[in-house]
């Protein structure tokens, strides 16, 4: 049974109408007529967001004949960038809107996930919001009452269960809803973005439980732009662009496949490419992160060290140039920042001649805490303007999941820095 | 374990044995929901279900001086208390107009429930239809207590009577008159938000339609004046039997023989009653397969 077909969509396509531009009017008797007739074309345009009578230009087609499979126990990734079709294709699979052509069949319980705390209400108490939300997601009260101790245990706001969840913080808010979500048990779980709230540890904490979820045996659906994430998470993945499925694959083939899809955007993949601007006369080409194994990647382990590498182009020389770097972690505080002045001596950016150049530089393993983090970078042209500036270029993520001191729960996780610190001991007082 | 489908629904599946049971597996998010919608209309209110009471009897006082002291309404027995008249009638109709504008807005109230989860849509409506039940059943209190009053203190004005056995199945029909017309308003007004709108002026229409602050006795008169005014003959007896099939005359006429009895409430009226069902269960039916076959575009256009 091991390798049972549990979802097979075929030729799933799904279209929508858009709002067209509103017209507008320059005189004042065009407006009164068009006032007029407005409540004869209101109708008209409402009408037709569910009708489809000849194909117009606002007919969009959010899918377009899009086939899978997915086998039992599977974790599969859909990836693609904002308005491939991704939720689209979750809201048909979780039957929320009709497919327009297609057909998808499903073996099992599923339970989907597309946004968490659907249906909170703020009057209600934590307790009264667990039945609401887990019944909403197609938990029966039985199933709820069983898990109920489990539920609040996850969350962690046991203080605060039978407050109306007014009083509770934006975070509060979403380790309750995950909670219940986590305790759905689904044979098929569809998830979209979800873990993109809460804190670090929380979001660690969510992403533990999904893959336990994974490794019982359930089939996962999961879409995210969080590559490490997906990564840590799935097996599968499949790449959608404008509606249509163009690749199919291992997580590993997919993402390069969207790296190489997408240049314009890859702050979640530790790699970023711009095409050259001939206005400029000094100007980024290329950013990219690397691990050891020379693997580009936009997440590391907190022992690894991150070899960065830049390459940038002079077209008109000055001896005012320099590069700076700034790490940033989530509350914009600056970690560190670094240019290429501090420790060079002779090929700082503004002792260059024309041409294209790369800086390679490392920061060290050991010092970051485990987190995320923004890097900012500046080509500046000191006394002038900045020449560019690009905030939050690539986002990064450290994990700790080699060191003993990532396995444990630690006394304060709000650190900055996590570096390598060796306790010795001595005994001053021998019995 | 049997594969679910998904694809386009073709007009003739709108309804069938397997949304039946789906929906009875659901029955307990119907129960949340409704017990959230109790709940909810009262917190952090002072009176809290007070409320329930006192809209019903605030618009009872003053239809009471409106129509005894100000334009005197012809009684058809003199002995009834225009109050209790009145109250009787409030009554159903609080229930009905209350049902009706929650279950009609009750979909886009809920938008956030259909853009991101799936459950059967109908439960959505039929929350409100069920959670005014429990308003109802506090202004029926009420209305016991006024009924052992005036029994107590004006001997004659109250003649219970065992036709008090039939007050369950109008109470039915109201609840499926009032389910029914929501399912047409709900699945309409998540489209055309004006429907919320229209509700309002249907509700204060249907509240002078219906035979609630006028004896039902009247309505003969009512019928000639049409008839007079349009001029073609037959229109008083045309206009009669259309008007029976308005359910609420039925369910209020209804209560009041009743509740009141006595010699101008001394039988069931039975025509308006079995055509005002006809028009429920017609309602109901056509209902469910209106929202069903607007339900797939929910998600697309709230």
């Amino acid at each position: 049974m091991e390798n049972e077909t549990v979802i097979k969509v075929e030729g799933l396509s799904k279209r929508y109408r858009i709002g067209l531009k509103e017209e507008m009017h320059d005189s004042l008797a065009a407006s009164i007529t068009a006032f007029i007739k407005s409540p004869f074309k209101s109708f008209r345009k409402l009408k037709n967001l569910s009708s489809f009578d000849g194909e117009g230009e606002d007919v969009f087609w959010a899918l377009k004949n899009v086939s899978f499979e997915i086998k039992k126990g599977d974790a599969l990734a859909i990836v693609g960038m904002n308005g491939a079709g991704k939720s689209t294709l979750l809201k048909i699979l979780s039957r929320i809107t009709e497919p327009t052509t297609g057909e998808i069949s499903i073996k099992g319980r599923v339970a989907s996930l597309l946004e968490v705390g659907t249906g909170f209400h703020s009057d209600l108490t934590g307790r009264e919001n667990i039945f609401l939300n887990g019944t909403i997601l197609g938990m029966t009260r039985k199933e709820i009452n069983q898990k109920m101790d489990e539920i609040i245990e996850f969350s962690g706001v046991q203080k605060f269960i039978d407050t109306p969840v007014k009083r509770y913080s934006s975070g509060m808010r979403v380790r309750l809803a995950f909670s219940v979500a986590a305790h759905l048990d689904p044979e098929i779980l569809i998830i979209d973005e979800v873990l993109a709230v809460g804190d670090y540890e929380f979001q660690n904490k969510c992403i533990g439980k999904m893959q336990d979820v994974a490794k019982g045996g359930k089939t996962i659906l999961f879409v995210s732009h969080n590559m490490a994430a997906i990564s840590q998470l799935c097996s599968r993945a499949i790449l959608l662009k404008q509606g249509e499925k163009i690749a199919d694959g291992t997580v590993s083939e997919i993402i390069d496949a969207y790296k190489n899809a997408n240049i314009q955007h890859q702050s979640d993949f530790g790699f970023v490419k711009l095409p050259p601007n001939e206005d400029l006369p000094f100007q980024l080409l290329e950013l990219s992160l690397k691990n050891k194994q020379n693997e580009v990647l936009n997440h590391f382990e907190h022992t690894e060290e991150i070899n960065v590498s830049l390459r940038f182009k002079i077209t008109k020389t000055s001896p005012n140039y320099y590069i700076n770097l700034t790490l940033r972690n989530q509350n914009e505080v600056a970690v560190f920042t670094t240019t290429d002045e501090d420790y060079t001596e002779g090929y700082a950016a503004g002792n260059l001649t024309e041409g294209e150049y790369t800086y390679n530089f490392t920061i060290p393993a050991k010092l970051l805490a485990p987190s995320k983090y923004n890097i900012d970078l500046f080509f500046c042209n000191r006394f002038y303007p900045i020449v560019q500036q690009f905030k939050s270029l690539l986002n990064i993520e450290i994990i700790d999941s080699k060191t003993l001191r990532g396995k444990k729960q630690l006394y304060r996780n709000d650190a900055i820095v996590a570096p390598e610190i060796i306790w010795t001991l001595a005994t001053t007082n021998p019995k | 374990m049997n594969d679910l489908k998904i694809k386009k629904r073709h007009s003739w599946q709108l309804f069938s044995k397997q949304d039946f049971i789906e929906l009875i597996k659901f029955r307990d998010l119907l129960y949340t929901l409704i017990k959230r919608d109790v709940y909810v209309v009262y917190k952090q209110s002072v009176v809290g279900f007070g409320w329930a009471v006192i809209k019903p009897l605030v618009q009872m006082v003053i239809f009471t001086f409106l129509f005894t002291y100000i334009a005197k309404v012809q009684m058809d027995d003199d002995s009834v208390p225009y109050m209790i008249f009145n109250f009787v009638a409030l009554v159903p109709f609080t229930y009905f107009s209350s049902a009706l504008t929650a279950s009609t807005s009750s979909l886009i109230s809920n938008e956030s429930f259909i853009t991101k989860v799936y459950f059967p849509r109908l439960i959505i409506p039929l929350v409100p239809i069920i959670a005014k039940l429990v308003d109802f059943g506090i202004a029926m209190i009420v209305l016991g207590f006024m009924i052992f009053y005036y029994y107590q203190t004006q001997p004659g004005s109250i003649n219970i009577n065992e036709n008090i056995l039939f007050l369950p199945l109008l109470i039915l029909i109201l609840i499926v008159f009032s389910f029914g017309i929501s399912l047409w308003f709900s699945a309409l007004a998540i489209q055309y938000r004006d429907l919320n709108q229209i509700v309002t002026f249907l509700a204060q229409f249907m509240m002078y339609a219906a035979p609630i602050v006028w004896p039902f006795s009247r309505l003969k008169e009512i019928s000639q004046n049409i008839e007079l005014w349009i001029g073609i003959e037959g229109t008083a007896k045309a206009f009669e039997k259309i008007y029976s099939f308005f359910p609420l005359a039925g369910v209020i006429e209804g209560f009041r023989v009743c509740l009141i009895g006595g010699a101008a409430y001394s039988s069931m009226p039975w025509d308006l009653i079995i055509n005002g069902s006809i028009m429920s269960l017609f309602l109901l039916i056509s209902g469910v397969y209106f929202f069903r076959s607007k339900e797939s575009i929910f998600a697309d256009v709230a």
